[in-house]
């Protein structure tokens, strides 16, 4: 096959394989930044990183490495996050002016009513009990059960041990049911 | 036992209910996001995707081995500039060798500048005169010149090579032999 050819293939490969993880991605960053602007800057970035760096690894490893610059993406903001509210507080601006990230965003969806009491009932539970999570147990969770990585993986994208990511996997279960019960 | 491993194959019934509940959820509030969202999500790929052609050439060319034609001129020009640069200071240096003595000849060649070499001359005489004069108003014995010269030589940045090859011209001249 020609060098071109291949460079097609790969791309064409590539772009579908972001199309199919970029709005999981999106909200497992939106979950773990509370911020929709925010969350679309992290997948941006990752998205180029990965066609940037990546494009010519094996295919299965596309998933693992974009999690993972994802997730060092998302350590990245809390922690330019932390430093800002802690020069704020210095400051005597106080935490985040009060305000909610999330207050400013637009429901742009146009959800009747109903969904919405639907949305309410399940996902924002769900969304809070989520972010109420330490960071690594989200993150472990999110990409176990909705992403579908197995152990290895999990492990890859995380930069940590399998056996942390079994630990913190059982953790976010039984904290997530203790929390949201059987039925929410 | 049988009762603990009933229970167990509850627990996991149980979790697999509730991880399988919220995937759904999961996965219903994707069909919720925004159309802004959705096409800002797109164009994010799309931008990723068509910036990176070049560099995506250049690495499947690189990984089979080969350089791509920029970098491959590229370093052809960078190879011909250096031979001319040499070339043109072989030309420089037959030049200025020819109005040259031995001595002089030595140092250019070394790319060892006149001014630098004064200046080593003139630490070396300044040590050896304070040191005689030292130990003569102490009633020592002089240091051997040579122990100076080592400490100006080894204090000195410059190519060692050069220092051997005075002791050559003076062996040459201790002998008197011409070179």
């Amino acid at each position: 096959m020609k060098p071109e050819e291949n460079k097609l293939d790969r791309l064409n490969s590539l772009d579908k394989f972001l199309a199919e993880v970029q709005g999981r991605a999106y909200r497992i960053a939106q979950i773990a930044t509370n911020s929709s602007d925010d969350a679309l800057d992290l997948v941006q970035d990752a998205m180029f990183k990965l066609v940037e760096k990546y494009a010519t690894r094996n295919e299965e490893e596309w998933g693992p490495l974009f999690y993972s610059i994802l997730q060092n993406r998302i350590n990245d903001w809390h922690r330019r996050s932390s430093v800002r509210s802690r020069f704020r507080s210095w400051l005597g601006l106080g935490e985040d002016d009060g305000e909610d990230p999330m207050s400013g965003v637009v429901d742009e969806a146009q959800r009747s009513p109903e969904q919405q009491v639907q949305m309410g009932a399940s996902m924002e539970k769900l969304q809070t009990a989520l972010q109420a999570l330490p960071r690594r147990q989200q993150q472990v969770f999110l990409l176990r059960v909705w992403e579908g990585l197995d152990v290895r993986e999990t492990a890859l994208a995380m930069s940590c041990a399998e056996g942390s990511v079994k630990t913190h996997y059982s953790r976010a279960i039984h904290t997530l049911r203790a929390r949201l019960g059987e039925h929410w | 036992m049988k009762k603990h491993i009933h229970s167990t194959v509850e627990i996991e019934d149980a979790d697999e209910r509730f991880l399988r509940q919220v995937v759904s959820v999961l996965n219903n509030s994707l069909s919720e996001l925004s159309l802004r969202e959705m096409a800002q999500l797109n164009q994010a790929r799309m931008a990723a995707t068509t910036r990176q052609p070049v560099d995506m050439a250049r690495e499947l060319t690189m990984s089979r081995g080969e350089l791509p034609p920029d970098v491959t001129f590229r370093l052809d020009a960078i190879r011909a500039e250096a031979l001319q640069r040499a070339q043109a200071q072989l030309r420089r240096g037959k030049s200025r060798e020819a109005s040259q003595g031995p001595l002089g000849r030595l140092f250019i060649g070394y790319g060892m500048p006149v001014s630098a070499f004064a200046s080593v001359c003139v630490l070396v005489t300044a040590l050896a005169v304070f040191n005689l004069r030292d130990n003569m108003r102490e009633g020592l014995d002089p240091l051997p010149l040579v122990v100076i010269e080592d400490s100006v030589l080894l204090a000195s940045e410059e190519d060692i090579e050069l220092y051997e090859n005075l002791e050559f011209y003076q062996w040459l001249a201790e002998n008197g032999l011409q070179y």
